[in-house]
């Protein structure tokens, strides 16, 4: 940052400011320079300046998150350790290197920006902007699986207002589930997602062609921006698919313990009884199903053994959503912030094509880029807390 | 400090009278002010929203005192005295003080002291206007679709559980949180990047500085305010769990994080308003400012503080006694820099030549009741003395003497101070005089009995209260009418202006700081001439005119006259 002093100095034709008037400063403004501004290294270390502090607010607007991410974590340690087999740390990681990636183009792009080169920049951000837009795909993937494996915040199951009735309830989203079901309904899912996105798809094509006819650019230009960003999208929800099917973290791991997770037995297990009781519990609990007990509950038939597993499973359950709670309001939050980073960038692919930027002008490349950067960031520490943890 | 001044071009020391027309008739038209990045006309389009905002809430308080002239039902039911209470709170809070001082003043004065054209990102600065407009929308949305009855605090789990309009009212929060952290970002990158030649740190006005301070806080603050209301409404709409015992989750947490946000931003209320009364102690006693660099890193000093003492508001909940005992402590620090300030303003009167014009009424008020409410801090800081003291009337009126005898009557103070150069006119001085001693005298009126009633145990937020309260309810009230009435008066002594008002001079009050060395209105990008940064409070150069009825910078006296 240049010191204020030094404003006397840019000041080209200060000796002859005997002339009055805002226009008749004598200042040569270049058209990419704002009126306010007196010189472009002004303008420059103004925005590089308020990029920074956005960037603290940013990071102090997730700091919330992460305070309440710690304090749920320190009291209640084994939900963290139990919920977190459910997120698939391939797809975390293969999103962690995407987004990786992308820093690395975007930190090109500005380099190319810098240069002036004008055509490097743009496919830099054309790149950066795949990569954001395929994360997005693979997190939609995550989000259809999750959803349909009823693994979602609390409020999902119970809600604020109304504990209490909720035992048949929770029995019920999570009764008919076996593995295979679950995978296709999930499949089910994404083939209306991709769907939706092949319409969707139409939108840019349009504007696209329209630009491309008008001779537009900026509309082509946009257009064709929109284009790389549901394609990604689109890419992004197979690499879900394909690592789903063909790398399943829990492979080598208890295959059963993981459909278990929806039955009592497996939620017992995680409040902490110790393993001779999982035992018995199991063995005497083998033979009736869960429509049956939900049924014996209902009616009020039930032993109290049975509603006291049943009481403990609704705790366990009620609890280890908040895990996802915290899940979906982090990687959500994340994910709002890509969105609005796609924008930002699809904004500068408009103006790199249309040779906005010069060695002497490049500040926006910067600044989207060093945000960009800052949401990678999140991402790294997003990954090790929810995905990795042990 | 005024020592480098005399190597200073003294060629412009005045503009020619107006060769451009003023930023009020550059450009005429709704469209002119409503896509305007002038940082003058947002400012006044903010004047204009927080006065409105503030006379919604002062109509739900006073409606309130009505309430309160006699125990048991009166004009309102219980239900509707608490939405009242609420949102008179949330109003005042989140529409009027936050954004008051910075947004309306600090967006017309701040650029033009700093020698500047404008603020640095000036489509931001519109944005953050627009955005308070959006939230005091929803504010307006949450009060007509089912109230709020939750207390500006928003505490959990009532929050997440009653039938009003928490969510409308929260996200309008959210968003002018938002608006809040546009105007700080602004002026932080504002004083770093945009100030005039000359103007060194130590030459920009101590309003300035306390610009900066209460800037800081807005950046780093608010954001953790803006998680806090999603989650809150996440945890209304789909049910996080995180601040529902129910589920593990901590109500606690919430009143953390609340406060993590809520105890700086009381910085954000007065900060600003100490920043005017630094100005106007200094001009009105035609006195060099007395410690400038005490009064200006006390106001940072203030800002870094107000970040490590928000457990104080926690020592009824189930907050550890080893954190009350620090947060206890810790609060007592807060009182080194505000004492400062306040010896400082008044080492700057000693032997200065006072003059009792409306605003130095107003900063004279601002002192006294600022200093009440201070000290009555400390009691509040206190831990043993703070258990019986908590959520009873001596909060509220401790509250009400620094937010409102300090933030609003230094506001007023600087409206008055700086209304001849926002509107180009003068107003009756006799008034405004009249109009800052009956507001003094109603707000005492309506505030002292309040300190007593708390030390008597009256409790906060109570429709209801035993008959051996009523002479002190009943004084409180009448004083509520006086204030009101003197707010009436201060209100109808600006219109007049603006209707009869006589043309103001350049400078009429002989102040130093650039907005005074340019014309009454400025033009559209502040000065006709390259200002240069001088010592601020250099009174002593300012020279009467009575041909123009102001004061001029006469560069002769810059020797003559010591500057301290």
């Amino acid at each position: 940052m240049t010191t204020v002093t030094d404003h006397s100095h840019h000041g080209d034709a200060e000796g002859s400011s005997g002339a009055h008037g805002h226009d008749a400063h004598g200042h040569y403004h270049p058209p990419y320079l704002a009126h306010h501004f007196d010189t472009p290294q002004q303008q420059f270390d103004a925005g590089k300046l308020g990029i920074w502090i956005f960037l603290i607010t940013e990071i102090l607007f997730f700091s919330g998150l992460f305070v309440a991410y710690t304090i749920y974590r320190a009291t209640h340690p084994e939900i963290f350790e139990y919920a977190h087999q459910f997120l698939n740390k391939y797809l975390g990681a293969i999103n962690t290197g995407v987004l990786l990636f992308s820093s690395l183009t975007m930190a090109w792009g500005v380099r190319c920006a810098q240069l002036g080169k004008r055509w490097g920049l743009v496919y830099c951000l054309a790149l950066t902007l795949f990569c954001a837009a395929v994360f997005l795909g693979v997190k939609t993937f995550e989000y259809t699986e999750k959803f349909e494996k009823r693994l979602l915040w609390s409020g999902a199951f119970v809600s604020a207002t109304d504990l209490g009735k909720t035992v048949p309830q929770l029995l019920h989203v999570t009764m008919d589930s076996d593995a295979a079901t679950l995978d296709k309904r999930v499949e089910s899912d994404l083939g209306y997602i991709m769907i939706f996105w092949f319409w969707v798809l139409m939108i840019p094509l349009i504007m696209t062609l329209v630009g491309h006819w008008l001779n537009f650019r900026s509309l082509r230009t946009t257009g064709f921006g929109g284009l790389i960003g549901i394609v990604g999208i689109m890419m992004g929800i197979q690499v879900g698919l394909f690592i789903h099917h063909n790398i399943d973290p829990h492979a080598h791991a208890e295959t059963d313990h993981i459909v278990s997770v929806e039955t009592p037995e497996g939620v017992i297990n995680e409040d902490g009884e110790s393993d001779s009781e999982l035992a018995t519990a199991k063995a005497e609990h083998e033979p009736k199903d869960a429509h049956t007990i939900e049924k014996e509950l209902v009616e009020g038939k039930g032993t109290e053994k049975e509603i006291h597993q049943f009481d403990q499973r609704e705790k366990i359950v009620r609890n280890w959503s908040v895990f996802f709670s915290i899940y979906y309001f982090m990687t959500g939050l994340h994910a709002f912030h890509i969105l609005g980073g796609m924008l930002a960038i699809t904004w500068l692919l408009v103006r790199a094509v249309n040779n906005d930027f010069n060695p002497f002008y490049f500040g926006p490349v910067d600044y989207v880029g060093l945000y960009w950067h800052l949401v990678d960031l999140i991402w790294i520490y997003l990954f090790p807390l929810l995905y990795l943890i042990h | 400090m005024a020592t480098d001044i005399t190597h200073m071009p003294d060629s412009h020391a005045q503009p020619a009278s107006a060769l451009e027309p003023d930023y009020l008739h550059v450009s005429h038209g709704f469209a002119s002010w409503a896509f305007t990045l002038d940082h003058k006309r947002i400012g006044i389009m903010y004047l204009v929203g927080v006065m409105a905002a503030f006379a919604m809430g002062g109509v739900f308080a006073l409606l309130l005192r009505t309430e309160l002239l006699t125990p048991g039902p009166g004009i309102m039911t219980a239900d509707f005295y608490n939405q009242m209470f609420t949102l008179h709170g949330a109003i005042m809070t989140f529409l009027f003080i936050i954004p008051s001082v910075p947004g309306a003043l600090g967006n017309f004065v701040v650029p033009i002291m700093l020698g500047t054209k404008d603020v640095a990102f000036p489509h931001m600065n519109l944005a953050s206007f627009y955005l308070w407009v959006g939230g005091a929308i929803f504010f307006v949305l949450a009060l007509v679709t089912g109230g709020l009855d939750t207390g500006w605090t928003f505490y959990t789990p009532y929050s997440t559980t009653t039938s009003t309009s928490v969510i409308a009212a929260t996200f309008g929060a959210f968003i002018l949180g938002f608006s809040s952290i546009f105007t700080g970002l602004n002026f932080i990158v504002t004083v770093h990047t945009m100030r005039a030649p000359g103007m060194g740190w130590f030459r920009i006005p101590l309003f300035v500085w306390a610009i900066y301070a209460t800037a800081i806080i807005q950046v780093l603050a608010t954001p953790v305010l803006g998680i806090t209301l999603l989650m809150l409404i996440a945890e209304r709409a789909l049910g996080l769990g995180i601040f529902d015992p129910k589920m593990g989750g901590d109500p606690v947490l919430f009143q953390h994080f609340f406060w993590f946000y809520s105890h700086p931003a009381v910085y954000i209320m007065i900060l600003p308003a100490m920043g005017i009364v630094s100005e106007l102690i200094s001009t009105y006693s035609r006195r060099h400012i007395f410690g400038y660099r005490f009064i200006a890193f006390s106001s940072v000093g203030l800002a870094l503080l107000g970040f490590l003492v928000w457990g104080h508001h926690m020592f009824v909940s189930s907050q550890s006694s080893v954190s009350s005992v620090i947060f206890s402590a810790l609060t007592f620090s807060v009182a080194i820099p505000s004492a400062v300030k306040v010896f400082n303003w008044l080492a700057t009167m000693y032997r200065g030549s006072i003059s009792l014009a409306t605003p130095m009424c107003y900063a004279l008020s601002f002192l006294f009741l600022f200093t009440i409410g201070g000290l009555t801090g400390l009691f509040l800081g206190t831990l043993v003395v703070d258990v019986p003291l908590h959520d009873t009337y001596f909060v509220v009126a401790h509250f009400h003497y620094v937010m409102m005898g300090g933030t609003l009557i230094a506001f007023l103070g600087g409206i008055f101070h700086w209304w001849p150069k926002m509107t180009g006119k003068m107003y009756n001085e006799f008034w405004g005089q009249v109009s800052s001693v009956v507001v003094f005298l109603g707000f005492n009126l309506t505030f002292f009995p309040q300190f007593i009633l708390g030390t008597r145990g009256m409790p906060r937020r109570y429709y209801n209260y035993v008959p051996e309260f009523q002479n002190l309810h009943v004084m409180s009230t009448i004083g509520a009418y006086v204030l009101g009435i003197g707010l009436v008066i201060a209100l109808g002594v600006l219109i007049h202006s603006l209707l009869r008002g006589k043309k103001a001079p350049d400078n009429p009050w002989g102040a130093a700081t650039l907005e005074w060395q340019t014309t009454s209105p400025p033009p559209l990008y502040n000065f006709s001439y390259d200002p240069v940064g001088r010592d601020p409070y250099a009174l002593h150069e300012m020279e009467y005119d009575a041909s123009i009825d102001g004061y001029r910078r006469n560069p002769d006296l810059a020797n003559l006259a010591p500057s301290h």
